[in-house]
């Protein structure tokens, strides 16, 4: 069902409305197209339709005489050969007259441009005049509109009759659906200037208060509305148009947001919120990003704390216990233990016949000299002793240099020059554990050549020997456990393997003991570190290398005992009260930030 | 075009070939070390007089590679620090210091022998005095480490640590004011119980690890020798 804006608008003179409602023109009273489709007019207007004969033309009481002309005007040469949509067009018509009180005083409009045109364009004018008439325009010539019968007609004169009232009063409505009509239908343009546009600025209704047509409207007004064919009432105002013919005129354009926004614009919340611990937290990092930007003064320091004060202090401390314990000889600390494994190698270095050969490898690296030698000094004063010939080797690059060095120290702590044949070294044994593995094989063959380059051989004290089974002994010193359980694993595979000794410092001790302790010995005698090398010097009777150290080692291990004992003491301290103080720290940030 | 094919070809046949080269190359030094290294194995277990023999002969062919490898590695030495030394890089001073004493000790030790009277100087006077120095300053470093110990990770295992550092150290030495009885039978125990357990675990696993690398070479799945 399509309502026109013509159908809401109320009759004043109808018997049939209370005096309080607008008076309805209804289209059907404008001439014979008043039989319309039931089912496109809203009933109250058939009703009406029904109620007035065909024809009449009503002379509406309260109108102006050019209002009944013009309604006049529309009822010439009706017939029944017009068609129904042009019928409907001058319903339209016909219901766009809208009474206008006749005592209004417009304001004139200039409109001087409107001539202006018509004198630039005169051709326009003259062909309009001089087209051949048409056989229905000279049968139907009541039909042209009267400002085209009255061609003397000013524009000025005829854009003076006022559309709308100034204000609107009570019971009248603002319709400025008129003008929309006009615009959405340029083909009736003339019309416009001649009867609708009004000659002064309508007058913009009051901000947020709905006009009485609007609150009358029924509901078909919404749908127009709603499709842009006439604007919302109240919003007339807003849309006025500034500039060009049209100034002054409100809603002759519908507004872009009515056309593109249907629907109410979402609103969004754009204040954030922040509870107080965030705010809290933005003022500390506000805090901290500023504290960059400040030089941070300088961090003092525990000079308890700070490490090469602690390291230095830790050396001179140690180094102050050594000299008083060589100078004072305090303390003196008691003779270790006796142990029966150091017993048992004794036995076995006593029990070996004179003439016999000891293979001793010298695999221990310069830094553990002091330890190995001590552990190993009475051991090989021992063994130069009982006239055992001894053959050194190595499988480290410094090996002969060791070996030497410990023979030196034999012979410083033995007051005697050692025998030439009391030893042979065969220096160094490239190829690791292969190298070894071809020694323990073949040992004229791979090293037949002293350090000395003298042929090894070919001394009489060693020239028995042809392999590894003409050892006595084997005497592996080392402080590597690597390297301890390479000479146990080539020796393992030798079917004349001879026993093994093992002279170890005390960081191999627990990697090599596994090999002593286990049911079938790979290794069957065992010396570890300087405690062995006492015990072995207190059974040989033999106070040498190992002796002398001992009551420095005794300071040493005292002095350590201290030290880890204080510092760590400190420390602990150090530590509680550096978590107190970040305890504090933290407990003011939070005061400053909360 | 025809040059561009001619030398296409040309390429491609050349990259064959040196392919094929590299192929060979290592097929050659596979097949070596597989076959060495099963020889040497089977020597072990087989007692066989010619398995025993060619199995000598390759260790002293093992021992004497070795030696060569350690000038070759002696050279490359010498080489990078006086590379470092002409080319003036940061710490060139320390190379210099390195290639002259390099030089010193080999003309010390050719010229008489690795134990004559100036190669036992060097060692006495420079080697030994650096190495020993290192380690006493390993003990200074151990005991502050073992006392920063407790600042840092203050827990239970820490103080656990230091208590058997401790228990040790008392129970090396016996000083009558410090003596404390059962404290050697405790650090024995430590020693010879504790530390074992623990050291008989890790040959343990050298041992698996030793078996599966040499197992690897001797079936070629690790080819250290292709270069």
């Amino acid at each position: 069902m399509t309502e026109t804006h013509s159908d809401i608008t109320p009759n004043p003179t109808s018997p049939e409305q209370p005096e309080n409602q607008e008076p309805v023109t209804p289209a059907s009273a404008a001439g014979p197209v008043a039989p319309q489709p039931a089912d496109n007019l809203p009933e109250w207007i058939t009703r009406d339709l029904a109620e007035k004969p065909a024809g009449a033309t009503p002379e509406k009481p309260g109108a102006a005489g050019w209002q009944n002309q013009a309604m006049d005007r529309d009822n010439l040469g009706r017939d029944e050969t017009i068609p129904d949509w042009i019928k409907n067009l001058e319903i339209h018509d016909a219901n766009r007259d809208t009474p206008i009180p006749p005592d209004t005083t417009p304001e004139p409009v200039d409109l001087s441009w409107l001539a202006e045109l018509e004198s630039l364009a005169p051709e326009a004018t003259e062909t309009i005049e001089t087209l051949p008439s048409t056989p229905q325009a000279e049968a139907e010539p009541a039909q042209l509109p009267a400002w085209l019968r009255q061609p003397s007609v000013q524009p000025d004169e005829r854009l003076n009759h006022p559309a709308v009232p100034e204000q609107p009063t009570p019971g009248e409505s603002f319709q400025p659906k008129a003008v929309e009509k006009t615009v959405d239908q340029p083909v009736e343009s003339p019309r416009l200037l001649s009867d609708e546009i009004p000659t002064e600025p309508l007058p913009a209704a009051p901000t947020g208060q709905a006009a009485p047509t609007v609150q009358a409207a029924p509901t078909g007004q919404a749908a127009l509305e709603g499709q842009g064919i006439i604007n919302q009432p109240g919003t007339g105002g807003q849309n006025e148009v500034q500039t060009g013919p049209l100034a002054g005129i409100t809603d002759l354009l519908p507004p872009e947001h009515a056309v593109l926004q249907l629907t109410k614009p979402p609103s969004y919340l754009t204040k954030l919120q922040v509870p107080e611990v965030q705010q809290g937290h933005i003022r500390l990092l506000e805090e901290m990003v500023n504290s960059e930007a400040t030089p941070a003064s300088p961090r003092r320091i525990l000079l308890v704390a700070s490490q090469p004060f602690l390291r230095i202090l830790i050396a001179i401390i140690l180094l102050a216990v050594l000299f008083g314990s060589l100078l004072t000889g305090f303390p003196n600390p008691q003779q270790p233990a006796f142990s029966s494994q150091t017993r048992a190698v004794y036995n076995a270095i006593e029990t070996a016949p004179a003439g016999t050969h000891v293979l001793v490898a010298i695999d221990y690296e310069p830094g553990f000299t002091d330890e190995m030698e001590a552990a190993s000094t009475a051991l090989m004063s021992q063994l130069i002793s009982k006239g055992i010939h001894l053959v050194l080797v190595s499988t480290s690059p410094t090996g002969p240099m060791q070996a030497k060095h410990l023979m030196n120290t034999i012979q410083a702590y033995s007051h005697s020059q050692l025998p030439s044949e009391a030893y042979i070294n065969l220096g160094f044994i490239p190829g690791g554990a292969a190298g070894l593995a071809s020694f323990l094989q073949s040992p004229r063959e791979l090293l037949p050549l002293t350090v000395e380059q003298n042929l090894a051989w070919d001394d009489p004290a060693f020239s028995s020997i042809s392999g590894t089974g003409d050892f006595y002994l084997i005497a592996i010193l080392t402080e590597k456990p690597a390297t301890a359980r390479d000479w146990v694993e080539q020796l393992q595979q030798r079917p004349d393997k001879p026993p093994v000794l093992m002279i170890l410092s005390t960081q191999a001790e627990p990697f090599i003991r596994p090999y002593y302790e286990a049911a079938d010995q790979q290794v069957q005698y065992l010396l570890a570190g300087l405690a062995d090398g006492v015990r072995y010097e207190n059974l040989a009777g033999n106070s040498s290398v190992a002796s002398s150290y001992w009551k420095l080692y005794g300071a040493g291990v005292l002095a350590a005992i201290g030290l880890l004992i204080f510092f760590s003491v400190l420390n602990i301290a150090l530590m509680i009260w550096a978590q107190n103080q970040a305890r504090n720290k933290n407990t003011r940030n939070n005061k400053v930030g909360l | 075009m025809g040059v561009n094919l001619i030398n296409s070809c040309g390429h491609y046949l050349e990259n064959h070939r040196l392919a094929m080269k590299h192929q060979i190359k290592i097929i050659l030094l596979s097949a070596i070390a597989l076959l060495t290294g099963a020889i040497v194995l089977a020597g072990f277990f087989i007692k066989i007089p010619l398995l025993s023999e060619i199995r000598n002969y390759l260790l002293r062919w093992a021992v004497i590679l070795a030696a060569v490898g350690l000038l070759i590695g002696l050279k490359n030495l010498l080489a990078v620090h006086w590379n470092k030394t002409v080319k003036s890089q940061p710490g060139a001073f320390y190379s210099v210091v390195l290639i002259l004493f390099f030089l010193v000790t080999l003309v010390a030790g050719i010229i008489a022998s690795p134990t004559s009277s100036w190669s036992m100087w060097i060692y006495r006077s420079i080697l030994l005095p650096i190495e020993t120095s290192l380690l006493a300053i390993l003990a200074v470093i151990l005991i502050y480490t073992a006392t920063r110990l407790l600042y840092h990770r203050p827990n239970w295992f820490s103080f656990v640590f230091i208590l058997t550092i401790l228990i040790v150290l008392f129970g090396s030495v016996t000083i009558l004011p410090l003596n404390v009885p059962g404290l050697t039978d405790i650090r024995n125990w430590i020693i010879q119980t504790g530390a074992i357990g623990g050291a008989r675990g890790l040959l343990i696993g050298v041992a698996l690890g030793t078996v599966a690398t040499g197992l690897r070479l001797l079936m070629g799945a690790d080819r250290p020798y292709e270069g």
